[in-house]
Parts: C-alpha cells; sequence; structure tokens
C-alpha cells in the first residue's frame, strides 16, 4: 500500500519544533470540520522561507501559496484585483488569471521563481559510480548534460524523481521537487556505502531559480548574453555557464511546461539583479510571472508526473510510462533493476493515462473516479483546468479491461468520470493531450 | 521487577493506548515473535479512554480510508476473535450540509468512498428528518448517508486488542516506563525502562500526545502536539432510539451520538488550543482538562439551533480532553 503522504521523511526539521507545533497543530484542528478546499492553505506559520524573489514577485502580484515553509507564488493578481487566494470546488476568483498565465506559457513567454527547487550537490571521486547505482539513468554522459532519472527500490517501485546535472566526473548536482528535498537526501545518504568516496550537500538556498518559458524565451534571454542559445549550441537537456548582463549564472534547458526554456541558477546576491533584467528584456514579448497554479495545468497538459500524486514507490516505471528514464543495458546496474525488468515483463497495471472531460463545467483536483463502462477502474491522481483545451484534465490511474494484460487495450471502452455524483463523459488515452 | 519481565524482544511498543494495542495485536497476529508492549501507566489510560467513539470511513485520503474500511471489518469480528466486545454498533452515519460548497465536498467524498466499495450516498433532507427527528432540518440542503459506519467503545476495543495480542504470544506491561530509546550508529537497540533494559530489533514509538517528547530523545522529530478538545453529554432524553445513526454537521462543527440513553456532541472548534506547551505532566493517568466555558460558547449556540431539545435538557458532562494533531493533518508511519 502507498503510504508515502504519512512518510516521516516529509518532516523538515523545523517543522518538528515545539514553536512551530504549538502554531500549526491546533489550526489541523479548527480545520477538521472545514471545509477541504482543493488546495486549501494554512494561515499559521506563514512566511518562513522566502526566496530572493519574494519581493520583486509580490510587487507584480504575486499571490503565495506555501509547501514545506517555502512561500511560492500560486497566480498573480493584475492589476486592481486583490491579491486574496479563495477557494472553489468549481472555479475561484483568481481562475481567469491562471489561465491567461497558461496561455502566455504557450503562446509568449513566461518567468516561474523556481528557487524552491530542491539541490543536493554530489561529489567525490565514486560520485559517478554512486550515481550509476542508485538512479535508473545514465550519467556517464558528456560534462554539462542534464537527465531525468528515477529512483527505484528493490521491489522495483519508484522512490522518487529528479534531474541530475553533471558539472564533471566527481561533481552532479542532483535536483527535486520542493516536497521531496528531505526524502531524496535520506534516500542518497543512506545508499552510501562503506567506503564510498560521496558527499552530499544540500544547496537548495545557496541557488535561486528562474525559469524562463514558452516559445518567446529564446528571443528574450538572447538581448542579455553573450552565448549562442541555438538548438545546436545549446540543446535540451544541457547547461552552461554564462553572464546575464553583469551577473555569473548557469542554467539548464528544460522546462516543466513543456515549452523550450531554461532553468537560471543564480547565486542570492546576484538574483534580483538578474530578475530585473530579464524581466525588463521580457516587456517587449510581453513577458507574464507564472505561478504554480499555471504550471500544474501545463505539466498534466504534457504528461509530466509528479511523485508522490501519479506515483509513488508502489509503481514500478513501465506502469508510468517511464521507461524511457531507465537503462538496464547501463554498465553498473541499478538499484531494483532485476525486480523492474520481471514487474515490465509481467506487465501488469494500473497505468497511468491522460484524462479530458466532455464537459467544461466539471472540473477535477484529485481522487475522482474513473469508470469504464460504467465499473470503476481507476481514480484521477492530479486535475486542473486547460486553458488550451479548455476542459478539466487530469492524470489518472487505471487499470486494463479484465482478461487483458499490458496497455494495448487501455483505452478500450465508453469511459466517465464520476463528479459530485455526475458520470461526465471522458476522453482516456495513454498519450499526453499536448505534445 | 516481575520475574518475567523480558530482557530481550524481537519489537518493543511504546505505548498502551489503541494504536499500541493494534500493532501489537496485528505483528503478533502475523507471526512476529517476542513482542513487548509497554505501557507507563494504564492500558487506554493516556487519550484513549475518553474518545467518542466514533468510527466514520469517509477519509481523506486512499490509506485512510482504506485503514478505516479494514477497521469496520476488524471492529465485526475481533469479538468471535478475543471473546471480547468492542461495543461496535453499526447504526450507520448522515453528513449534512447547510450550504452549496459543503455539499459539494460531501459528493466529492460519496463519489470517493466508491473507489473503496464503501456505501456512501445522497440524502434527501426529509429522508435525514425521518432517522433523525430530534434535528432542526432548517437550511439543511441534504446529505450523505453511510449504512456502514458506526461506533465503538474505544477502551473495549483496546482490551479487545490487547487480549487479541496477548492470544497470539504478545507480552503486555502496564506500569513500566519507556525512560529513553537506545541506538547504536542511528540503528535502534533497545530500550531502558524504569525496570530495566530490554534490547530489541526494533521499537515502536505509540506514544500518542508524548511521543514528541520521546523522539526527541534521539533527535528524532515527531511532528504531534496535543490540543484540548471537547465534548458535551446531554441529561438522559425519554425515548431516544438506540439505533440512531450518527449526525455530522460539519458547517455547525457538530457531531451526533446516541451514548446509553443520552446525546453525546462533539465539536469542531473555531480557535483551537495547543496544551502541555511546557511539557505533560507527570501523573497524568485517566485526567480531564478545565473546562473552559467561552471556549464552547460559539459551537454550543448553533448546536441548540440544530437539536433545539437541548434548551430543555440539561447537560450532564462538560468533557475537556487532550487530543495530539500533526502539523498537516496526516499520520506519521514508517
Ligand atoms: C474529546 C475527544 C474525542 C475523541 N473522539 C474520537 C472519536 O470519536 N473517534 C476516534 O477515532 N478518535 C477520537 N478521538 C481521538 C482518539 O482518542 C485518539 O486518536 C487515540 O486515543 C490515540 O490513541 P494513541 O494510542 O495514539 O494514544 P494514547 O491513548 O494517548 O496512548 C499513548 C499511551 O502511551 C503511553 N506512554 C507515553 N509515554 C510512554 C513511555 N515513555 N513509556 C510507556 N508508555 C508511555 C501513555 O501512558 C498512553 O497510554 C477523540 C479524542 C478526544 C480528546
Amino acid at each position: 500500500m502507498d503510504l508515502s503522504e504519512m512518510d516521516p521523511a516529509r518532516i523538515e526539521e523545523f517543522q518538528a519544533q515545539d514553536h512551530y507545533l504549538q502554531e500549526r497543530c491546533p489550526e489541523t484542528l479548527v480545520l477538521t470540520y472545514a471545509i477541504h478546499w482543493p488546495g486549501r492553505q494554512r494561515e499559521t506559520a506563514r512566511g518562513l522561507r522566502r526566496t530572493p524573489f519574494y519581493h520583486a514577485f509580490k510587487a507584480n502580484g504575486a499571490v503565495y501559496t506555501e509547501m514545506q515553509g517555502w512561500e511560492r507564488p500560486g497566480w498573480f493578481a493584475p492589476e486592481g484585483v486583490a491579491p486574496v487566494h479563495d477557494y472553489a470546488f468549481g472555479k475561484p476568483s483568481w481562475f481567469n488569471h491562471a489561465q491567461t498565465e497558461q496561455k502566455c506559457a504557450r503562446n509568449g513567454v513566461v518567468m516561474i521563481d523556481y528557487s524552491m527547487l530542491g539541490k543536493h550537490m554530489v561529489e567525490g571521486q565514486d560520485a559517478e559510480n554512486f550515481l550509476q547505482r542508485v538512479f535508473t539513468n545514465d550519467v556517464s554522459m558528456p560534462d554539462g548534460r542534464v537527465t531525468y532519472s528515477l529512483m527505484l527500490n528493490e521491489r522495483g517501485g519508484i522512490e522518487g524523481d529528479v534531474t541530475i546535472a553533471r558539472h564533471n566526473k566527481t561533481c552532479f548536482m542532483v535536483m527535486s521537487a520542493i516536497s521531496h528535498t528531505r526524502r531524496n537526501r535520506d534516500h542518497l545518504q543512506r545508499a552510501i556505502l562503506a567506503g564510498e568516496d560521496v558527499i552530499i550537500r544540500d544547496v537548495t538556498s545557496a541557488y535561486a531559480v528562474l525559469a524562463l518559458c514558452g516559445p518567446l524565451s529564446r528571443t528574450v534571454l538572447e538581448t542579455l548574453v553573450d552565448i549562442s542559445l541555438s538548438d545546436w549550441d545549446f540543446p535540451s537537456y544541457s547547461f552552461q555557464q554564462f553572464y546575464i548582463g553583469h551577473a555569473p549564472v548557469f542554467a539548464q534547458r528544460l522546462s516543466f511546461t513543456g515549452e523550450m526554456g531554461w532553468e537560471i541558477f543564480v547565486t542570492p546576491d546576484f538574483a534580483e539583479y538578474v530578475f530585473e533584467q530579464l524581466y525588463q528584456a521580457g516587456q517587449v514579448c510581453d513577458l507574464r510571472l507564472a505561478g504554480g497554479e499555471a504550471l500544474n495545468a501545463l505539466r498534466i497538459e504534457k504528461g509530466f508526473v509528479h511523485w508522490g500524486s501519479d506515483m509513488a514507490y508502489t509503481e514500478s516505471p513501465h506502469q508510468i510510462g517511464l521507461d524511457f528514464a531507465c537503462r538496464p543495458d547501463k554498465n553498473t546496474a541499478f538499484i531494483g533493476k532485476a525486480a523492474y525488468l520481471a514487474r515490465k515483463a509481467e506487465a501488469k497495471g494500473p497505468f497511468l493515462c491522460s484524462v479530458k472531460l466532455h464537459q467544461p463545467d466539471a472540473m477535477l483536483h484529485h481522487n475522482e473516479p474513473v469508470l469504464r463502462d460504467g465499473a470503476v477502474v481507476g481514480f484521477v491522481t492530479s486535475g486542473a483546468f486547460s486553458a488550451l483545451l479548455g476542459t478539466a484534465i487530469g492524470l489518472c490511474l487505471i487499470a486494463p479491461p479484465a482478461g487483458t494484460s499490458g496497455n494495448k487495450e487501455l483505452e478500450k471502452g465508453d469511459f466517465t468520470v464520476l463528479v459530485e455524483g455526475r458520470a461526465i463523459p471522458a476522453t482516456v488515452q495513454r498519450k499526453a493531450f499536448v505534445s | 521487577m516481575s520475574a518475567s519481565f523480558p530482557k530481550q524482544a524481537q519489537v518493543v511498543i511504546i505505548g498502551g493506548g489503541i494504536h499500541g494495542c493494534s500493532v501489537a495485536y496485528h505483528l503478533a497476529k502475523n507471526g512476529w515473535r517476542d513482542v513487548v508492549l509497554l505501557e507507563r501507566k494504564k492500558l487506554t489510560s493516556g487519550t484513549t479512554w475518553h474518545a467518542a467513539g466514533l468510527v466514520g470511513q469517509l477519509q481523506g485520503s486512499h490509506a485512510t480510508t482504506a485503514f478505516a474500511s479494514y477497521g469496520v471489518e476488524l471492529l465485526r469480528e475481533i469479538e468471535a476473535e478475543t471473546g471480547l466486545s468492542p461495543g461496535f454498533r453499526q447504526n450507520g452515519s448522515i453528513s449534512i450540509a447547510l450550504n452549496q460548497d459543503r455539499l459539494s465536498e460531501l459528493k466529492r467524498k460519496a463519489d470517493f468512498a466508491r473507489l473503496f466499495g464503501v456505501e456512501a450516498a445522497f440524502i434527501e433532507t426529509d429522508a435525514i428528518k425521518e432517522r433523525w427527528p430530534l434535528m432542526n432540518a432548517e437550511g439543511v440542503l441534504g446529505g450523505i448517508y453511510m449504512p456502514s459506519d458506526g461506533s465503538a467503545n474505544p477502551t473495549d476495543l483496546t482490551q479487545a486488542l490487547a487480549r487479541g495480542a496477548r492470544i497470539n504470544g504478545a507480552k503486555i506491561f502496564e506500569n513500566i516506563k519507556v525512560e529513553t530509546v537506545l541506538t547504536s550508529n542511528g540503528i535502534v537497540t533497545g530500550v531502558v525502562t524504569d525496570s530495566g533494559i530490554i534490547t530489541s530489533e526494533f521499537v515502536v514509538n505509540c506514544a500518542g500526545m508524548w511521543a514528541r517528547d520521546l523522539g526527541q530523545k534521539n533527535g528524532v522529530g515527531v511532528p504531534l502536539h496535543a490540543c484540548e478538545h471537547y465534548y458535551l453529554v446531554t441529561e438522559p432524553i425519554a425515548g431516544l432510539p438506540s439505533d440512531l445513526p450518527v449526525l455530522r454537521s460539519y458547517c455547525d462543527g457538530t457531531y451526533w451520538k446516541e451514548d446509553a440513553g443520552k446525546l453525546l456532541f462533539g465539536f469542531a472548534h473555531f480557535h483551537a488550543k495547543a496544551w502541555s506547551k511546557d511539557g505533560i505532566p507527570e501523573n497524568f493517568e485517566f485526567d480531564s482538562l478545565p473546562f473552559v466555558e467561552d471556549d464552547v460558547m460559539e459551537v454550543l449556540e448553533l448546536a441548540m439551533e440544530r437539536v433545539p431539545c437541548l434548551t430543555e435538557v440539561g447537560i450532564r458532562t462538560f468533557f475537556n480532553g487532550p487530543e495530539s494533531y500533526s502539523h498537516d493533518g496526516r499520520f506519521t508511519l514508517g
């Protein structure tokens, strides 16, 4: 059973201190009978962890939501709109603003504060070997390359997903989603063998990160740098060090929105300066700031997964469509390889799919049952409203039709999703809706 | 120190509340040898003895809902296995909505219950009124009825689990306090008690609101803190049916349960207080906390509107007990 939501490793040190608990725990009691809104925010113990862009983004309308003590922009209130994050099972008051941010990311260019990204340096003579063993993907790539990878347990289940940037043979940066930073660090730390020369350093707050993404992102960045940003010189999944104006930065070319984009790392001292440079340069392209709400919808459109929602240590990569991140053929066998291969061969479900409703008035948040020909076969793992498709979309874990195995016949049947007692007709497909 | 006090165990469970006894029962039943449970005072003397005993299966997540529906199964079977009745009454439950948003939430929860095969259906206000005649139906938009919910006696259930654990070979000791957990290179090796040391491969911290303090001694952060939590019990009400379903009115901040001819109703708090900020008193045992009228008035007024007979029948018990809550409303397990 997936108990990841209860994992003690979700708890950061500061969250187990008496003062924090004395503020937070009574609020938990108050909220037990309050409405469990999607995305409900805590009001106690807020404003604890702020990125170097906090004030700059706030001045531009950022409305903050919290994650592991971090304040991160949920959406941006245009001028004249109160920056109030209200809730609804349908459409909250800020719905249209977050939809606009989605459209800008797909058609223009947006900037997202990504500083909370968990960052661990893995260093030492044995760093490469260590990562080859712990991660499924191949990190013996050229220096300056980045890869998406999984770590598995001995049962072939997914213990976490990260991106890994190779600085050189003895130095890598491993990047985690905010909520799993501690979990992933613990996992890595435990995996170090006696005598292995590997040191793990948490550098999460040593770098601020801005994600510049959208089809016009290159046009904006080009005006500020001396290097070539062409596909040839700066391909996807690579990173380089360069200057933005006077500030030394390094950036990796990838984006959780699925658009062209760069994640720009800068030390906190230069952070606000870099923000100003990019923001000003972006004005000719109508650059907008975007928040977590828009990002969530954008990544679901692309079928990008979030550990803890769309998968956990119970699922094997073949169920989630993540075989591409597993390299059983590489020289070093990764942890869980045998179990992974066995599970892949067995091809048992449930499998992750994309789901889209046929009625624009129903919303998907999380956990809505998915029915095939009237029988429950799975549930929505993540949901959002897609500005591009004009309807609620989601990812869902569903079982193949009875008597079949593998995912070949997964899409067969008439699908509906239960939303507030109504069975809403839906499309379920293995491929993401936006490619 | 009794002669049979062990020096060694496969697993030591700290805390003889419902959680500790349940862990002991399940481990022993699943073939663990040398299961030892240590309780500083008497079984249930912490927070378990005073729980209102509601058994609700509409939980927020997959894991908690799966736990809760397994709990119902266990409640049905434990008497046959141990000869002790947990006082389980499967009277069903009705959750009512006073506004559209709450109705949406309840309907979404009923959808979710489908994933677990737990029956949950929309019920019209008239039908609710029929099942719950004491309720003032004004403003009620309908609700969700769950026939397999109910209530149990937390003390009896804990004793049943303890007996089940013993039948399967677990040893349970009362009046033994664990002082510290022993570790070597970050790995648990045993516990130090006020009656000696027990070495063990595993230690399970089931110390409820004491769990944080216990964890701290080993540098383990347990995100739990006790808060004050109330329920009230009326004087006997003539003709109160004993098969009355549990009623939950989240918007009013109350749940209602028939309790030996009286109504027990409990509380959501619009403001809540952390308790024992300076530590839990050493002698705490079957204790309750002082009743503060101001802390209940707001909810009590709503309660009297929802169940108007309260203005006539008196209230016999104002109960305030500690219960620990986590920082994010989730369990901590693993
Ligand atoms: C007013 C009220 C109403 C409630 N109503 C309900 C309800 O309707 N339904 C429901 O499901 N829940 C209800 N609860 C919650 C329920 O009471 C608790 O969740 C449950 O009792 C917790 O059990 P536990 O075993 O974790 O803790 P406890 O019962 O507190 O057990 C912990 C035990 O550990 C022992 N201990 C601590 N430290 C040590 C040590 N160092 N060495 C040895 N032993 C130690 C303590 O003495 C104690 O007995 C209610 C709570 C309150 C306050």
